[in-house]
């Protein structure tokens, strides 16, 4: 079988404040296959930032430890990396995209001046190369009359075009993936659809991988291949974007789609919350993080964490002791 | 195209935003680049008190440098018994057969030219303390605000434990008199950087250090006396240990800070006259001490004004472009600190120059027959009973304007800077 782009085995990691130690990410293990887009949705909280930060060690440590685990891409870990082939890494083949725009850019430098700065890092371009293909990038990223604009500071740029120039920052060099953390959240919807359609027609013609973090389930069913549903540091559900949708094995997951609200329901129809709050992750419960929201809850739930179960015929896993009953009131 | 005015340009883009036809030459004039620099500058001379402490200042280091260059004056040989302490005179007359506007110090020297030469040493001192306690202040603040929230890289380590090791073998060096021994312990500082996995979080590990310590600072003492090897040994032992930890970036900074706070503990003049006493006096070693006394408000300030720049995002999207530690600090954080250290440098320079003068009323400061505002008042504070009022007021009134100057100036920048008065 061909190695994947991206393997990610047992990754824990911890905060540790005054307060206690943070269980952020709680032995995370997936594979991500080249030119895949992988959707990685939950609450706020439940980690998918911190393990996507992780991936390239951005995670601000101390006070963050990356306990264990092996984040293996093309096969390197890059969790064991030097320094310096690290960076190498960062933006030469990895590159990200973050949620606000607002602060993503350093105000003190104009927009041409950060996207260059990527390019002479990584692909040694002098400066009129460098300045060439930082306009060739923004008009890319659909903004119009690119050469003048690399001369503007970021106040001068909207939110949709400061994503749009992160974007372009983050496709410089060419990644084989991208991690988009929230990158519409900020935006408001018309922004956010442009978005999404540009880094999809950027996906399919360059085809790097995606991995897309969001809490919108609505923009992963748009985008993704397959989607990683997290809760409280663990995968509790991962699978195929119709399996997650049409056959849904986990409460949680149940949950969340029921808390969308839908065009074609009947007027008048209450959409469905989640009870309660996520677990503290400094003191989560024995068993399943779940427990205290679920609606399907039986003793075993209480004594031990399920491990991921393949439930489907298509890597199709659930964490969940209930799953066959949730399959069976759903038939 | 019509010239317009900068507000001007800001109502017609507005106006305009939404037909896109004009915008592209509205554009092109509004782009002469109005960086923050140029955007403060305009704040900062619109300002009453800044006007007026700019005036102050420019006007003061005008005098002082056009004096000192073009206006010759040796006080070693500025001397005249027979003009001893007389009061300003405008019209020479027979007792006073020269003009004197400030009159006479008890020597019987011009006082309006010392002041006037005066104001170069107490210029320099006021730039040059600040600017030692600007520059390791600074450097302190910045890696420690940096350091402790990003991870260290294997060669940074190396680096700050060599550069701790020999600042800690410092004190067994100059105990034994010995200075190889600060070599010797910043190669066991690198060396337990090198080695940060060998029996890493083991007791074996501490006492492994502490012996090699214990070695270093024994072992060579012994040449120079039994006792001083058991002081030296003792000491190497401790550093040893010290060394053997894994030292971090949050343990730098913190290591850092407590020393700050040690400093900032004394009373900053008190800690000044002991450095003087310890350096011995002159201008030179005044400066030194004033400059060391303030390193701690640098260090803070730089400090915390970096903790909340390295959380801002594009830092986070600098080091996922993978760029390097040094260029974050100087190119992406270092900019966005500018304003307050600014800020702080101006204010400093006034409060240097009122310590200056402080070590020079008490004697610490300029070598007598130099002339230097606080010098002179202490010189003259003796006469003000017999009625010399004005060897004292005018060094005085000139130490009051600089620092009223620096004072109003720096008040100006903050305003100027601070953008939350951006409009």
């Amino acid at each position: 079988m061909e190695q994947p782009l991206l393997e990610i085995k047992d990754l824990r990691v911890t905060f540790h404040t005054d307060d206690g130690t943070v269980h952020a990410v709680n032995g995370v293990s997936y594979k991500l296959e080249k030119g895949e887009v992988l959707g990685i949705v939950g609450e706020s909280g439940c980690g998918k930032s911190v393990h996507a930060l992780s991936i390239m060690r951005l995670i601000s440590i101390p006070p963050g430890r990356i306990d264990s685990g092996e984040v293996l891409f093309y096969g390197k870990d890059l969790l064991k990396l030097e320094f310096e082939e690290l960076r190498q890494v960062r933006g030469g083949q990895i590159a990200m995209v973050f949620q606000d725009p607002m602060t993503s850019l350093n105000p003190a430098y104009t927009v041409g001046f950060q996207i260059m700065e990527a390019l002479t890092v990584h692909k040694k371009l002098d400066q009129n190369q460098a300045r060439d293909r930082s306009a060739e990038l923004l008009s890319l990223v659909g903004i119009p009359d690119a050469r003048r604009r690399l001369d503007d500071y970021p106040h001068q740029f909207s939110g949709g075009m400061r994503q749009r120039a992160m974007i372009a920052m983050a496709l410089s060099c060419e990644p084989s993936l991208l991690i988009a953390d929230e990158p519409t959240t900020a935006l408001d919807v018309t922004i956010q659809a442009q978005i999404v359609d540009l880094v999809k027609r950027l996906q399919r013609d360059y085809g790097m991988a995606v991995m897309w973090i969001t809490h919108d389930l609505g923009v992963v069913a748009e985008l993704a291949h397959k989607i990683n549903v997290m809760y409280a540091g663990y995968i509790i559900e991962r699978g195929h974007v119709k399996d997650i949708f049409k056959r849904t094995r986990h409460p949680y997951t149940l949950g969340l789609l029921g808390s969308l609200p839908r065009l074609d329901e009947a007027p008048g129809t209450k959409l469905v919350s989640i009870p309660g709050l996520p677990p503290d992750l400094v003191a989560l419960p024995k068993g399943c993080p779940f427990v205290a929201r679920c609606t399907y809850v039986t003793d075993s739930c209480l004594e031990s964490m399920p491990p991921l179960e393949n439930v489907g015929d298509r890597d199709h896993l659930v964490a969940c002791w209930n799953w066959a009953a949730i399959a069976e009131g759903a038939a | 195209m019509p010239t317009l005015t900068p507000a001007s340009i800001m109502i017609e883009r507005k106006m305009t935003k939404t037909t896109q036809s004009d915008i592209a030459t509205i554009d092109y004039a509004v782009r002469e680049h109005r960086s923050l620099w140029v955007d403060a500058w305009r704040r900062l001379v619109s300002s009453r008190t800044a006007q007026a402490g700019l005036f102050i200042v420019s006007f003061l280091i005008l005098t002082t440098v056009l004096a000192h260059f073009f206006w010759e004056y040796n006080p070693k040989t500025d001397l005249d018994y027979t003009l001893k302490l007389k009061p300003p005179t405008l019209i020479p007359n027979e007792e006073v057969p020269s003009v004197h506007i400030f009159g006479t110090d008890k020597l019987g020297r011009d006082i309006f030219r010392r002041v006037v030469h005066g104001g170069w040493n107490t210029l320099m001192v006021g730039i040059i303390a600040v600017t030692i306690s600007l520059v390791i202040g600074g450097l302190l603040g910045l890696l420690a605000g940096f350091f402790e929230s990003i991870e260290m890289t294997r060669l940074e380590k190396i680096l700050l434990l060599v550069f701790l090791g020999g600042l800690m073998g410092f004190l067994p060096a100059w105990i034994a008199e010995q200075p190889v021994q600060i070599v010797l312990f910043a190669l066991l500082g690198g060396a337990a950087a090198m080695f940060e996995n060998f029996l890493a979080g083991r007791s074996a590990r501490v006492v492994l250090f502490a012996a090699v310590g214990l070695l270093i600072g024994g072992g060579l003492a012994l040449f120079v006396s039994p006792y001083t090897a058991i002081v030296t040994g003792l000491l190497g032992g401790l550093i040893g240990a010290a060394l053997s930890l894994q030292l971090g970036g949050s343990l730098f900074s913190n290591i850092t800070m407590r020393a700050m706070d040690i400093v900032l503990a004394f009373p900053s003049y008190l800690l000044a006259i002991a450095i003087v006493a310890f350096l011995g006096t002159g201008l030179e070693k005044g400066m030194v001490a004033i400059g060391i006394v303030s390193i701690p408000v640098f260090a803070r300030l730089v400090r915390s004004s970096v903790l909340s720049v390295v959380q801002k995002e594009y830092i986070l999207a600098a080091q996922s472009v993978g760029e390097g530690h040094g260029r974050i600090i100087f190119r992406h954080i270092f900019p966005n600190v500018l304003s307050p250290i600014t800020v702080q440098t101006t204010l400093g320079i006034g409060s240097a120059i009122l310590a200056a003068a402080a070590l020079g009323f008490l004697g610490l400061g300029a070598v007598p027959p130099e002339p230097e505002w606080g010098a002179m008042l202490g010189d003259s504070y003796k006469y003000l009973s017999s009625g010399a009022w004005w060897a004292v007021v005018f060094p005085g009134v000139a130490i009051m304007l600089i620092v009223l100057g620096f004072n109003l100036l720096g008040d100006g920048l903050r305003d100027a800077l601070d953008p939350k008065m951006k409009v």
